[in-house]
């Protein structure tokens, strides 16, 4: 049994490839089938977003032709010819397939480092898998366990914390002054891009009025019709300054425009209720002297961008710590595994090796002479029971290596049944288990 | 009911742990537990004082010990009331530490079990309610005080775009500001009415209205300092920094004529 992991990604492919590989939502289920029926896999899941594509499999045969077999299957499926884009591809097999994909579920291999979305995706292809019924016991255990690893991840580290672009940290230090932003009336001065990417980002903290002003009032009333609001005249911008309690400024002008003077001025007529200037714009439109100001928060675009920086160095660290809780949950999950697949086998046995060793005591118990019922319980609670343990650790013991090397593995598991004749006791012990969970029911 | 008051403690603890808690910004507590909890803490905290109360018969707020005890309770209050109005609030998370400081404080002072000022105090009832009336605006005037500190604290960092130890971590400046002058209006209210009452009592039990003790002058000049920050602040726009450097310093005036007066001799008409 090995667990294969054929994907592309932000990092491996342009864009340009990405859309050619990508599944849609309603390919994916017919996809799924065709992968589980012809590609020599018996479980698996698809995970395609924008920035990656994730063919997550788990095959019983060895996991080296299964992966060629899933990396054709997707230029198949794609209708491209031959291996087309197999250098944008990646292959993982095993452990590092697991590494991998607890990796892209915790966001330790996004674009954004830690960001929230990718938990979500993987967590959507796991339902439409499961839809689509191409899960079984290896990827269900799988994929389980990657969720909590990105919980625990996401729990117990701080790589989801800070904020880590200029416009939302421009959001998060107006909360700093403003405790509510639905009441609050926001100047945008100019109406390029960024004034309307921070807009959208006020709309969504609930601002709902809107002062534009540009030089060219055609695009302030194309902005004034996708968000609501007055335009300005450029000329009357300082005498209408003193209505706004959020100022975002970004133009092209070369010089100050907005002086201290001005807000001196608009201060008064507020009553010194507070105003916090954002200056996007390079060269700076706003007079810094006005920062000295009491009431008066400015901050320009390196302040900004020394925030995201510093928050990205932040989770910079936090992905480290993230690393080593992977590591030890691969290891972890694989241990686990092993017990899941050789669990059965070792029980069969011991209770193989236990009948022998008391029939064999039956035989020659009238050899031993007289024994009191205490010393038969000894015999039969210590000797034999811990010669049936010694003789099994050795078996044990070759067993674990033997799935662990991942390709004998399985080999070695039915070496035993065959040994030991196992197979009748396997399905009887299941019957037995399964017995024992019905009478639970 | 010293074992009651431990017991309260124990229960305020919760509160006090989920203050660390929103300060070190760690995943919080329940907001249910800890509120059940201290609301427990603050009943038993109820009972106990009207059990000593009882056990003094006269009102329990005359003593230091019974003073810092009713300051612990009346802050708890207003955080419980606080948390009611709106439980996603950070500020009363940094008063609540403040309400357990002063009751373990008055719970480990030693409390003489009956005060020889039962007798002198008399049955009157406007004495109790000059006192609590005074502490209540004491209590408002404190918490004007705190939103101080951390409107200037946040103000300076913001200024000097050190954004690292506030994100995320106090209320609003504007929130600040609000909590601040709507608590120093309601000190202010329960402070003339504790002065009024006060002398109307002196008035009845001595026959002098004013004494010209330094505590009925401190109290006096707190007075007229409140009146004025709040005078300045309806016409002349008076708030943020301004606002915050003038309510920290007020109260450290209050603290300076409570602490520093006691040693001056001859204090105050009812406590001398």
């Amino acid at each position: 049994m090995s667990i294969i992991l054929v994907g592309l990604n932000h990092k491996t492919a342009p864009v340009e490839v990405r859309e050619r590989l990508a599944f849609s939502e309603t390919m994916l289920t017919p996809a799924l089938r065709t992968l589980v029926e012809s590609g020599g896999v018996s479980e698996a899941m698809i995970v395609s977003t924008c920035n990656r594509v994730e063919i997550v499999a788990a095959s019983p045969s060895d996991s080296a032709p299964s992966l060629q077999r899933v990396c054709h299957f997707l230029h198949e499926f794609h209708r491209l010819p031959g291996l087309l884009y197999k250098e944008h591809l990646y292959t993982h097999a095993d452990k590092l397939a697991v590494r991998h994909l607890f990796r892209v579920a915790a966001s330790l291999d996004s674009m954004v480092l830690g960001e929230s979305q990718v938990l979500g995706q993987v967590k959507t292809a796991y339902s439409k898998a499961q839809e689509a019924g191409t899960l079984g016991k290896v990827l269900n255990q799988l994929l389980t366990r990657t969720f909590n690893v990105a919980k625990r991840i996401r729990t117990e580290t701080e790589i989801g914390g800070a904020a880590t672009s200029v416009s939302s940290v421009a959001i998060e230090l107006t909360k700093k002054i403003f405790d509510r932003l639905d009441n609050k009336r926001v100047l945008l001065v100019g109406a390029g891009e960024m004034t309307e990417l921070a807009a959208r980002y006020l709309v969504n903290e609930g601002v709902t009025q809107f002062l534009i002003c540009n030089r060219t009032p055609e695009r302030a009333t194309e902005l004034c019709e996708k968000f609501g609001g007055e335009v300005i005249e450029f000329s009357r911008l300082k005498f209408e300054l003193p209505r706004a309690d959020i100022v975002v400024c970004s133009t092209g002008a070369s010089d100050y425009i907005i002086t201290a003077t001005d807000c001196k001025r608009a201060l008064e007529i507020r009553r010194y209720r507070p105003i916090f200037f954002i200056d996007i714009s390079v060269p700076r439109n706003v007079d810094p002297a006005i920062g000295k100001l009491d009431n008066i928060f400015l901050f320009d675009i390196d302040d900004l961008e020394g925030v995201v920086g510093e928050n990205l160095k932040q989770r910079q660290k936090e992905a480290d710590k993230a690393e080593s809780i992977v590591e030890t949950e691969v290891e972890a999950f694989f241990e686990r595994l092993d017990i899941l697949e050789i669990g059965p086998t070792i029980a069969a046995l011991k209770e193989h090796l236990t009948e022998i060793a008391l029939s064999e005591f039956e035989r020659t118990r009238h050899k031993l002479g007289s024994l009191t019922p205490e010393q038969e319980e000894a015999i039969k609670q210590h000797l034999l029971s811990s010669l049936v343990n010694k003789f099994m650790h050795p078996l044990i013991t070759t067993l674990r290596e033997g799935t662990r090397s991942s390709n004998g593995g399985c080999n070695i598991v039915e070496l035993y049944h065959q040994a030991y004749d196992l197979k009748e006791r396997l399905s009887e012990l299941e019957d037995r288990r399964s017995g024992t969970k019905d009478r639970r029911h | 009911m010293q074992e009651l008051l431990v017991l309260s403690l124990a229960f305020y603890l919760l509160g006090l742990i989920q203050a660390g808690l929103v300060f070190f910004q760690k995943p919080r507590l329940p907001f249910a537990i800890t509120f059940v909890s201290s609301l427990s803490g603050f009943i038993l905290h109820t009972i106990a004082l009207v059990i000593r109360g009882k056990q003094v018969e006269r009102c329990p707020i005359a003593l230091q010990p019974e003073l810092l005890l009713f300051l612990g309770w009346s802050l708890a209050a207003y955080c419980i009331a606080a948390f009611i109005w709106n439980r996603n609030q950070v500020f009363a998370n940094y008063v609540f530490p403040l309400a357990f400081l002063s009751t373990l404080i008055g719970v480990i002072l030693p409390l003489p079990p009956v005060s020889p000022l039962g007798l002198r105090l008399g049955g009157s009832l406007l004495f109790p309610i000059h006192v609590s009336m005074v502490i209540f605006a004491y209590t408002a005037f404190f918490i004007t005080f705190v939103t101080g500190l951390i409107y200037l604290f946040q103000e300076r960092q913001l200024k000097q775009k050190r954004f690292k130890s506030i994100l995320g971590r106090f209320p609003a400046l504007d929130t600040c500001d609000s909590i601040g002058y709507s608590s120093m209006t309601i000190g202010f209210i329960l402070l003339t009415l504790g002065i009024m009452t006060g002398i109307v009592w002196s008035g009845q039990r001595y026959g002098i209205y004013w004494h010209g003790d330094p505590i009925e002058i401190a109290t006096m000049l707190t007075w007229v300092n409140y009146m004025f920050m709040i005078h300045y602040r309806v016409t002349a726009g008076w708030r943020g920094r301004r606002a915050a450097i003038v309510s920290v310093v007020g109260f450290t005036f209050i603290i300076f004529s409570l602490v520093g007066l006691k040693y001056l001799g001859r204090v105050h008409v009812s406590v001398g």
